[in-house]
């Protein structure tokens, strides 16, 4: 570094500093970075040129809502390589794809400089930078104006569903604030399948599935490869099944009605027609009950509703004999009787029925449930789990003033995008991304986003959330952040990571978590002074519960279980200071132990036994529109590439996204040979994609693992506005699926009818 | 001196592609643009390659991860004129880029396809470029680039056995792709030790060699998959 260099520099960063202030389009990263970051008094001409100085810091994965530990290579400060975290149950030491991709994610270029305010009209695209201080003054005057007037409840949010300390305080506030409007999204997980949960077991949470310890696993649509659940775990546990265990393979079966990335690499694919998968999965309950291979001594012991004249035995062999299925669903009845055989004579067995993004419906999560129940593979070893509590410390008691009573005893309206914005709230925050790029008829939401008259933002960078908010407050990126992460039921442990930043952060963002609690502050919501107070405080749960340990290695794990089975705890610290750094310096806390059959903590209905319930009756797929006119059916997919990532401005995963059809940067459609030809299409052609919501130019791929007349569509990509990588490719494909929710107002995936013309020129 | 080579257990991959983003994020390897990937010019030093065989419904995929076989007969090496593309004495196939001349002689001998020629300048926002790994040199349009085993972590793992006053053993060292893989599909080390993992499965009996009729001897193994 020599001195004239040096000023340079300065003089730069000065020109740019004025640059930014004055104008509305300098407000992301562009080519200024560099120069900004010497703001931080962090010198580097180019890369490469400091002195080499290597160290490695810990922090969690935000690509997805699995919460993977990552360890972070940095060079002189700056991140060079992210890999998983050796000591995290769930990563091991490997991420997948979206994990390795994650440094495009901090050095994005569009990333927003600081937060901004809409000038010009919604949508147009210009925005002035604005200070923090005055941000959040325009955002409190707000809030206090709409209290004032009696209507907290015409607040709306819309937020990841985060059961970690920055998901609990977004709920604690909406409480206090007192709006019933939270709207809590996850795509990784099938909110159908926690309805089923809580119609069959009375438990309101995501089943969790004893994977490693299965020999059968029997896939109903379920994206196990893909972007379901946690990748990284599903990986290594298909890998372990396979092959990790001597002299013992497992068998897995996935049905679905295209050959996705899953079905590849499952051992059997069986082809199913769109929505009747619950049909099938009843035709095979019907083999289990006809030929007495259930569980007769669970279905005795634990269950109610078997029998009778309403029961499901009754209903299912009355109407689901294999003979009567095998048309509707496309299935041949010698598959569906080797398949119930299968499944019941190879145990440990699990079904799987959770359809992302799109849901296959409470219908087909409830006979998956049952399947299981029937197969006695409730609660035990290899099969169906009920996720154990994580004892992080429950926030203080807090009672709601008078005017949140009564805003909270509204009813809610925040159940879906299309009946958010119907209900047209008075103000709206938008602290997750996800929702706007997979939720069907999306686009009828952003017509309505003039009749809502306030929407914050906190995304980083300008993406579909943020471009129609009038105000937008950037959150650090993940690695910039103090960061905690409660996973969804996976294998029923629970999990709680937790990472201090990696490195500084590099622009003038904040941390979401700390803008909630100064939000939350007026309304005496709040005793903590920061984020990093609320995750101590959290922590002394752990540190109370007298169970699990800080994140450790396999052997260790085991031993801890080995020892809690026999009834044993070691602390690992006398004091809780001693507990935190132990968590810091691992990456989180676990508590590896399961304890299978317990009966009264997983049924928890009524009758404390597991409920057949309410009639099996299956409504057929309603496709919207006309046969003749939109002959074909619409099925919906991410890839592991695209699902559950907040911002998909990244050309790694751009340039990856379907190797099955050597597709990338595009958003495209697969037809059958057969189906195309019909149409006229060859591979690569450019198509229209029409549905009674309107039409797309997408690439098309004849794919001999495409189901005749369905046409396989990607979703998730985000098209509004998009980065500069991700624009280039999006469509929107999501605006075009006719929206129908199921009874809990989950999205059904089998609704819409399309057509698919050749268009002209190339794709 | 040691042998090395890797070996992917088909029946672990799940084809998440995990291994493809960390080698590129690894090797500072340039992400293409939808034009260039357009004309098949994309870089992609391991990839997921597919096959597709038979007729709905009888249709069967297959997923391989693809990366330079790294023959201890390389046929790439013999066509070179200029000695860039050589095979060094541990067995790593090895690029030189100042030397290359850009004439893709090595790319069209190559019975895998896996060398690719740097169509265009490699381009990174400026923002991107402070995450380009020190440790691996840029490439610049004209010339040829390829999988080199993350030879860089031989050399800094080497260094730091010495450091610390040990033998090298071979498990210090790992390709990027092999560390992230989180089916634990793939294997690295010397294929001359025959206590190490390489060599346990490449006795295995799913172990095959891809296009090994050639003669290229490749140091990839692969196991099958299916049961």
């Amino acid at each position: 570094m020599n001195e004239t260099a040096d000023k340079s520099w300065r003089v730069n960063r000065r020109q740019f500093l004025k640059f930014a202030a004055f104008t509305g389009a300098g407000i992301t990263l562009g080519k200024y970075l560099r120069d900004y970051a010497l703001k931080h008094e962090v010198f580097r001409q180019r890369w490469g040129e400091g002195p080499g100085l290597e160290t490695f810091a810990l922090s969690t994965c935000r690509q997805c809502p699995a919460g993977c530990g990552l360890r972070v290579r940095l060079v002189d400060g700056d991140a060079k390589k992210l890999d998983g975290n050796p000591l995290c149950p769930i990563a091991r030491g490997t991420t997948c794809p979206k994990g390795q991709a994650g440094l495009q994610v901090l050095y994005n270029p569009d990333r927003l400089l600081g937060p901004v305010r809409r000038i010009g009209k919604r949508g147009e695209g210009q925005w002035e930078r604005i200070s923090w201080k005055d941000a959040l003054a325009e955002v409190q005057s707000k809030l206090s104006a709409l209290r004032t007037a009696g209507n907290p409840h015409s607040v709306a949010w819309i937020a990841e569903r985060n059961d970690a300390m920055q998901g609990q305080l977004i709920r604690r506030f909406m409480q206090a604030y007192g709006s019933p409007n939270l709207f809590e999204f996850v795509d990784s997980r099938d909110a159908s399948a926690r309805a089923a949960m809580k119609l069959c077991q009375g438990v309101d949470e995501f089943p969790a599935y004893d994977l490693e310890n299965t020999n059968y696993i029997l896939s109903f649509s379920t994206p196990l490869l893909e972007s379901w659940l946690s990748p990284t775990w599903l990986a290594r546990q298909y890998g372990h099944l396979h092959r990790g265990r001597a002299e013992h393979r497992s068998r897995f079966v996935q049905v679905e009605s295209r050959l996705s990335p899953t079905a590849v690499k499952a051992d059997e694919w069986i082809p199913v027609n769109p929505g009747t998968e619950a049909v099938l999965v009843l035709a095979i309950a019907h083999v289990l009950i006809r030929e007495d291979l259930y569980d007769r001594a669970f279905v005795a012991d634990h269950t109610t509703g078997f029998d009778g004249d309403e029961g499901f035995s009754t209903l299912v062999l009355r109407d689901y004999a294999p003979d009567d299925v095998a048309q509707p669903t496309g299935v041949p009845v010698t598959t569906i009787l080797r398949l119930a055989r299968e499944f019941s004579t190879n145990k440990p067995a699990v079904a799987l029925g959770e359809q992302v993004p799109l849901s296959g419906g409470v219908a087909l999560a409830w006979a998956v449930q049952a399947l299981n129940a029937l197969n006695g593979m409730v609660d035990r070893t290899g099969g169906l789990l009920t996720q154990r509590p994580l004892p992080l410390k429950p926030l203080p008691e807090f009672t709601p003033d008078d005017v949140a009573q009564r805003g909270l005893k509204t009813p809610a309206f925040a159940k879906s995008l299309a009946v958010l914005a119907d209900a047209q709230p008075a103000a709206l925050f938008v602290s997750s991304s996800r929702l706007f790029a997979v939720a069907p008829e999306a686009g009828r939401f952003f017509a309505a986003t003039e009749k809502i008259p306030f929407i914050v933002s906190f995304s980083a960078a300008l993406d579909d959330s943020a471009v129609f908010a009038d105000l937008i407050l950037p959150d650090h990126s993940p690695l910039e952040k103090w960061q905690d992460a409660a996973p969804l039921p996976v294998n029923g442990r629970p999990v709680w990571a937790v990472s201090p930043p990696a490195l500084v952060p590099m622009l003038d963002t904040r941390h979401t978590g700390e803008v909630v609690l100064e939000l939350g502050r007026n309304l005496g919501a709040f005793p903590w002074k920061d984020f990093t107070e609320v995750l101590r405080f959290a922590a002394e749960g752990l540190f109370e519960a007298r169970r699990g340990i800080p994140f450790t290695t396999p052997y260790e794990s085991a031993w801890t279980n080995q020892l809690e089975t026999g009834g044993w705890w070691m602390p690992s610290a006398n004091t809780f200071d001693e507990f935190w750094e132990q968590l810091l310096k691992a990456g989180g806390w676990s508590d590896p132990i399961y304890n299978y059959e317990q009966w009264r903590r997983v049924l928890r209905t009524a009758s404390g036994k597991f409920e057949f319930g309410a009639s099996p009756k299956f409504q057929p797929p309603q496709w919207t529109a006309d046969e003749g006119e939109f002959p074909l059916k619409l099925k919906v997919f991410t890839t592991l590439t695209t699902g559950g990532v907040e911002d998909p401005n990244q050309p790694f995963l751009l340039e990856t996204l379907g190797p099955h059809v050597h597709a990338r940067w595009e958003d495209w459609v697969e037809l059958n040979p057969k189906t195309a030809s019909g149409l006229g299409i060859a591979n690569g052609d450019a198509v229209w994609l029409e549905t009674p919501l309107g039409k797309l130019r997408l690439r098309a791929y004849v794919f001999a693992g495409a189901l005749p007349d369905i046409a396989s569509v990607l979703i998730g990509q985000e098209h509004r506005a998009g980065g500069e990588f991700v624009k280039k490719v999006a469509r929107g494909v999501a605006d075009m699926v006719v929206y129908r929710p199921d009874s809990t107002d989950t999205p059904l995936a089998a609704t819409t009818r399309v057509r698919i013309t050749k268009a002209t020129g190339g794709a | 001196m040691a042998r090395w080579g890797m070996a992917i257990d088909l029946d672990r991959c799940t084809g998440c592609q995990a291994c493809v983003v960390a080698c590129k994020q690894e090797n500072n390897v340039p992400f293409s643009t939808p034009a260039q990937a357009e004309k098949g010019r994309q870089i992609s030093w391991i990839y997921i390659q597919t096959e597709i065989e038979g007729e709905y419904p009888n249709v069967k995929v297959r997923f391989r991860p693809m990366l330079c076989q790294h023959c201890d007969r390389p046929p790439c090496t013999f066509v070179c004129p200029t000695s860039a593309t050589y095979k060094n004495e541990e067995g790593i196939v090895a690029q030189i880029y100042p030397r290359c001349i850009g004439c893709r002689y090595c790319a069209n001998a190559c019975p895998y396809s896996v060398k690719y020629f740097n169509y265009d300048e490699p381009h990174w926002p400026k923002q991107l470029e402070a995450s380009l790994n020190h440790d691996v040199s840029v490439r610049y349009g004209g010339v040829i680039e390829k999988c080199t085993f993350c030879s860089h972590r031989l050399t800094k793992a080497r260094e730091q056995a010495d450091a610390e006053g040990r033998e090298f053993r071979d498990d210090d060292y790992q390709p990027a792709c092999v560390q992230s893989c989180p089916a634990h599909a793939m294997v690295f080390g010397d294929l001359d030790n025959p206590h190490g993992t390489v060599a346990a499965w490449s006795e295995s009996p799913r172990a095959e060699r891809l296009l090994e009729d050639l003669g290229t001897k490749p140091k990839v193994m692969y196991l099958k998959g299916g049961a």
